[in-house]
This record gives C-alpha cells, sequence and structure tokens, in this order.
C-alpha cells in the first residue's frame, strides 16, 4: 500500500490541494441539476476576470446556478466545516480530553434560544438574517455569562466549573426554548425544528460575506494557540511552568473558541458531530501535535461538511437532505466503529 | 553586596478559605545547592513548591530570583529562571517522548531560536544520559508512571534553567531509576545549578541532598544538614511513627527505618 508518510511534504500538499479542488468540483457540479465541468471553468474563469455579464450570455444557466447558489452554499459549507473543526481541536486541547466539543460553554442552547426568539416574535420574516444575528448575539450571551459564573471559582478547578454551568445554563435554556414554543404557531415550531437540524439550504451570498471576515481573523487567531494547547496537554502546572500564562491562554481559547462556534451556527444551524469527529480522527491520523492539528482539522472539517452536503443534495435528488441529518449519521458510526475498535484493539480514544 | 541567591523565601505564607497552608517560610537557595524538602502527607511541600512558581498566589511575603522580585517577573521570564516538574506527571494525549522533552525548550526557542537539528541533538543528548534513548519515539500515554516521570525530568532539564523544582520526582521510580535520577541531578547541580525537591523518602533525602527543609502544618520546622534535621524525635512528632535513625555502617549517610508495630495516625 502506498504509505503517505513517506512521500516529501511538497507532494502530500500538493496532494492535498488537488483533493480538496476536485472535491468542491465535484459540490459544484453535481445537484438537483448538473452543471457540466467545463461550462463551471469557463464560467469561473471569466467571473474572476471582471467579466461575469460575458459569462452570463454565454452560459446563462451554469452562470445563474454557480454563481448566486452553489458558489455561496459551498463557501458557507467550508466555512462552518472549518470553524466547527477548530473550535473543537482547540476545546479538546485545552480540555485535555480527546471527546470534548466546542458547545462546552452552552454555546448551541444559547443560539437556540435566539433562534426561536427570532421566529417566534416574527422577526425571521423581516430580513433573512435575523435568525443568524438573533442566534449569534444568544450564544455569545450564554457563553459570556458561563463564562463570568465559572470563574468566580479558583483557577485549578475552572475548567470542572465551566462544564458544570455550562450544563446548568443549557439546561434551563432549552426549558426556554421548550416553553418559548408551547406558545408559538405551527409554523413556526416547524420552522425552528428545520433550523435546529443544521442545514444550509437557501444559503445565498449574505449569509456567508458579513461573517466570513470575523471567521478568517478568529480562525488565524486560533491556529497562532497551538504552541499554547501542546503546553497545556502536560497538565496546567507543567504548563505554568514552563512559561506559559495558563489563565489568559484558557481565556483567549475559550473566547475564540465560543466566537467561532457561534458565527458556525449563525451560518449552518446547529450542525451536530464535527467539532467532536473531525479533529478526534484527525488526531489518529497525524498524531497530536496541534500545530498540524489545527490546521489540518480545520482543512478536514470544511472537506467533510463540503461532502455530507454534496452528498445531502444528490442522494434523493431533486429532494434535499439535510447536511446536518448526514453529519449526525455518519458521527454516530463514527462512535460506534471506535467503540468497537476499542473493544477489540483495547486501542485509546 | 556579595551575589544574590538563586532563590529567596522570606515571609512566605499561603492561605485558602481561610485554612492557613503555608505559614512564614523563608528559605534561601545557593547556586550548587541540592535541597530536599520532607515532611508528612499534606504538610504543604506540595503548595510551597506551587507558590514559589506563582501557580498558585502567595497571600503574603517575599519570592526572590537571582535578585528580582518574582512578580515583577513575566511569565516567559521566569520559566527562564526556574522549571518545575509536577507531581503527577500527566499525559492525555500520546505525544512522543521526544516530543514532550522537546516542549521543555519551547521558553527559550521564543527568545533564542534553536533549529530543528539542534533540538534534536540537545534531546538526544539529555536522554543519553538519563539512560532513556529506547523511550523517545514512544508515546507517552502508553509509558509507565516511573518511565513517564523520568521523560518529564528530561523536560525539565530542557528548559536549562539555572534552578529546578521538582515535586516528587522519583515517587514511581523503582531503586534503580531513582538513585540514577538523584545521582544526574547531583552532578547537575554541581555545574553551579540547583534544585529544590520534595521527597517522600527520607533515606534518600539523607544520602542525596546537602540540606533539608522540614515542613510540617505548613510551617518550617527545622532547616539544615541531614543529620541536624533527621532526628528520631522530630520524625515521630510530625510522621506519627516511631523509627531508628542511623549512619550506614557501609557509606556513612543516615537511614530511617520503620519500628514495626506503631500505629500512624492521621490528625
Amino acid at each position: 500500500m502506498l504509505n503517505v508518510d513517506r512521500l516529501p511534504r511538497s507532494i502530500r500538499l500538493s496532494l492535498g490541494i488537488f483533493a480538496v479542488l476536485l472535491l468542491l468540483l465535484a459540490y459544484l457540479s453535481f445537484g438537483a441539476i448538473q452543471l457540466p465541468v467545463a461550462e463551471i471553468l469557463q464560467v469561473l474563469k471569466l467571473t474572476l476576470s471582471g467579466s461575469f455579464e460575458q459569462a452570463q450570455q454565454a452560459y446563462p444557466k451554469t452562470a445563474a446556478i454557480l454563481v448566486h447558489i452553489r458558489l455561496p452554499r459551498a463557501i458557507a459549507a467550508m466555512l462552518t466545516g472549518a470553524a466547527l473543526a477548530l473550535a473543537g481541536a482547540c476545546m479538546q486541547g485545552l480540555f485535555r480530553n480527546p471527546l470534548a466539543s466546542p458547545d462546552i460553554l452552552g454555546v448551541s442552547a444559547g443560539s437556540s434560544l435566539g433562534a426561536v426568539i427570532a421566529i417566534t416574535t416574527g422577526m425571521s420574516l423581516i430580513h433573512p438574517l435575523m435568525i443568524p444575528l438573533f442566534s449569534i448575539t444568544g450564544a455569545l450571551l450564554t457563553a459570556g455569562l458561563v463564562y463570568l459564573i465559572a470563574l468566580r471559582t479558583a483557577s485549578q478547578r475552572q475548567l470542572l466549573f465551566l462544564i458544570l454551568t455550562g450544563l446548568a445554563l443549557s439546561s434551563l435554556l432549552n426549558g426556554a426554548v421548550s416553553a418559548t414554543l408551547l406558545m408559538a404557531r405551527q409554523y413556526e415550531i416547524s420552522q425552528f425544528i428545520f433550523w435546529t437540524m443544521g442545514g444550509l439550504e437557501g444559503r445565498l451570498w449574505p449569509h456567508v460575506l458579513w461573517p466570513a471576515p470575523f471567521l478568517l481573523v478568529i480562525g488565524l487567531i486560533s491556529l497562532r494557540q497551538s504552541t499554547a494547547l501542546n503546553l497545556i496537554t502536560l497538565g496546567e502546572e507543567n504548563a505554568h511552568g514552563m512559561g506559559l500564562n495558563v489563565k489568559q491562554h484558557r481565556q483567549k481559547t475559550l473566547l475564540l473558541s465560543a466566537s467561532l462556534t457561534a458565527l458556525a451556527i449563525s451560518i449552518g444551524g446547529p450542525i451536530g458531530f464535527i467539532g467532536l469527529m473531525v479533529p478526534h480522527l484527525v488526531r489518529l491520523i497525524i498524531g497530536p501535535d496541534h500545530r498540524k492539528l489545527l490546521p489540518i482539522a480545520a482543512i478536514t472539517g470544511s472537506c467533510f461538511v463540503l461532502l455530507a452536503d454534496l452528498l445531502g443534495r444528490c442522494l434523493l435528488a431533486p429532494h434535499e437532505i439535510k447536511v446536518g441529518i448526514i453529519t449526525s449519521v455518519i458521527g454516530g458510526s463514527y462512535f460506534i466503529y471506535l467503540i468497537a475498535r476499542i473493544q477489540k484493539q483495547g486501542a485509546t480514544l | 553586596m556579595s551575589q544574590p541567591s538563586l532563590l529567596h523565601v522570606s515571609g512566605l505564607s499561603y492561605r485558602l478559605h481561610s485554612r492557613q497552608l503555608l505559614d512564614d517560610i523563608n528559605v534561601e537557595i545557593q547556586p550548587g545547592e541540592l535541597v530536599g524538602i520532607i515532611g508528612p502527607n499534606g504538610a504543604g511541600k506540595s503548595t510551597l513548591l506551587k507558590c514559589l512558581i506563582d501557580f498558585l498566589p502567595a497571600s503574603d511575603g517575599q519570592i526572590r530570583y537571582n535578585g528580582k522580585a518574582l512578580h515583577e517577573l513575566t511569565h516567559q521570564q521566569r520559566a527562564l529562571e526556574v522549571a518545575y516538574m509536577a507531581q503527577h506527571p500527566e499525559a492525555s494525549f500520546p505525544f512522543s517522548a521526544a516530543e514532550v522533552i522537546a516542549l521543555g525548550a519551547e521558553n527559550r526557542r521564543q527568545i533564542t531560536p534553536l533549529s530543528p537539528q539542534l533540538l534534536n541533538q540537545q534531546i538526544t543528548v539529555i536522554a543519553r544520559e538519563l539512560q532513556i534513548e529506547p523511550l523517545l519515539q514512544r508515546k507517552i500515554t502508553e509509558l509507565s508512571g516511573g518511565e513517564r516521570q523520568l521523560v518529564h525530568f528530561a523536560r525539565v532539564l530542557m528548559q536549562q534553567t539555572p534552578l529546578l523544582l521538582l515535586d516528587e520526582p522519583s515517587s514511581n521510580l523503582d531503586i534503580g531509576h531513582e538513585t540514577w535520577l538523584m545521582q544526574r541531578l547531583k552532578s547537575h547541580c554541581a555545574k553551579a545549578n540547583s534544585a529544590l525537591i520534595a521527597l517522600h523518602n527520607l533515606t534518600t533525602a539523607a544520602t542525596f541532598c546537602e540540606r533539608l527543609l522540614f515542613i510540617a502544618g505548613g510551617r518550617l520546622i527545622a532547616s539544615g544538614k541531614p543529620e541536624q534535621v533527621l532526628t528520631e524525635a522530630r520524625i515521630a512528632e510530625h510522621y506519627h511513627q516511631q523509627v531508628i535513625v542511623a549512619p550506614h555502617p557501609v557509606t556513612g549517610t543516615l537511614t530511617v527505618m520503620p519500628v514495626q508495630n506503631t500505629n500512624v495516625r492521621f490528625k
């Protein structure tokens, strides 16, 4: 078998980029309406050189579907995947637990409450960006509140209290969500339930353009936490002894991960399992060094959501399966595989 | 004025929820000294070491490294003065032993860049000295507790600080490896480096340390040469165990042997 590890770095990198581009091209081409690859490349070439109108005249159907529908959706998929996987990798490192999820600070519950408020107050009808706006506000407020409560404990036990407070607050907020839904109209309930499944249908340029710069900046700052995360794996005391400002690093990582998760949820809803599964899988393959783990998890996460959404669009075309459903099925299967593997070979998580 | 001591601690106290865990500790360590901290379980040995690196914030007192006050040093500057090894060799992710040892150099690498080749060379030198070369490519999560302690000891040496603070570095080691580690520490201290090390085994402490600090109930009960500190009466009083302290007939170093049929009582 071909051993990828033996190949030179530059070849591995080129192979990786090639695979990502291939997947992206497949995503843009397949779907309810299939777009020929040659036309896609032509339209992209013309659009990138600034003559979209020319592309529209030459290939009206391809240009319209590609530029207005599939391209923003592809970017939405890649951004959410990368953000969730990166946040998950950071949280697993910070909590020194390979099964931590980026959801620890109650971000999902907070965003759910935000979304349900946007839906039941009718705000979501005013503007399509209201659900994202409300969900991100709910998520960040919740994360902030969880952190403020946990902050009152001594530094050494803060991680434990973060988990406890996150659980407590999530439970409270989920209660509030249910209570709100009791009083909601039938179509509002359906709209909310569809939102909680996590999906990328109907994501247009406005959905991705406003969070994109935030995601890029926060993502790049998160990548710079890699060395500190490596130190923290040896325990907070040892990391402190090696010159790390443990408290500051913890605050920074929590803030970055919560923001990444909140932004991702605001684009695609709560797409499950990516933040937990992707970094875990990548760590099994390339090892725990965060300097490699963080960027590769981000890339893998974006490819994973791209692939899951491609499957969702193609499996029952012209009907769509929401991407959250696909990732949940894959995620659940992955964990059953993990359990079987550990039972059989005694491998560690 | 003479050269400042590597570590100067005066009036150090630490309180947690109105419990006085450390009370008025005064310690001074000169270059080249290997000093042991002894005392019963819960005496405050680990707390003292954690306060010395500011992992726990001292409630009172002064800590100075090479004349510089601890609270004026940045985290990075502190980690150039003193390295610390925690009591439990934690391993949460499957890093290789070599990667763990390399982390010890991370702080100084941020100040003076170090090429990967040179870094690997330094790891090999330390691993060879500690005879842990066969462990280098193995995963830290798969090593035994004792092997992990040796890897962490190598990691602390990689930090290249004048002072080492070690919290029971040999608790999981067999007698061969413990002796090996203590001898390595002693020769390390012969090169004008110092170490302050918490120990449970009193005979080990008497054999290798030039000076002992006896801590009980958060107070410094006695300090000085092993024969001054390790008296039968003092050990019986604080450990609640009758012992015989006698020089070894061959080596002449102090040995501490328990007398059977006396009960340990926890307060």
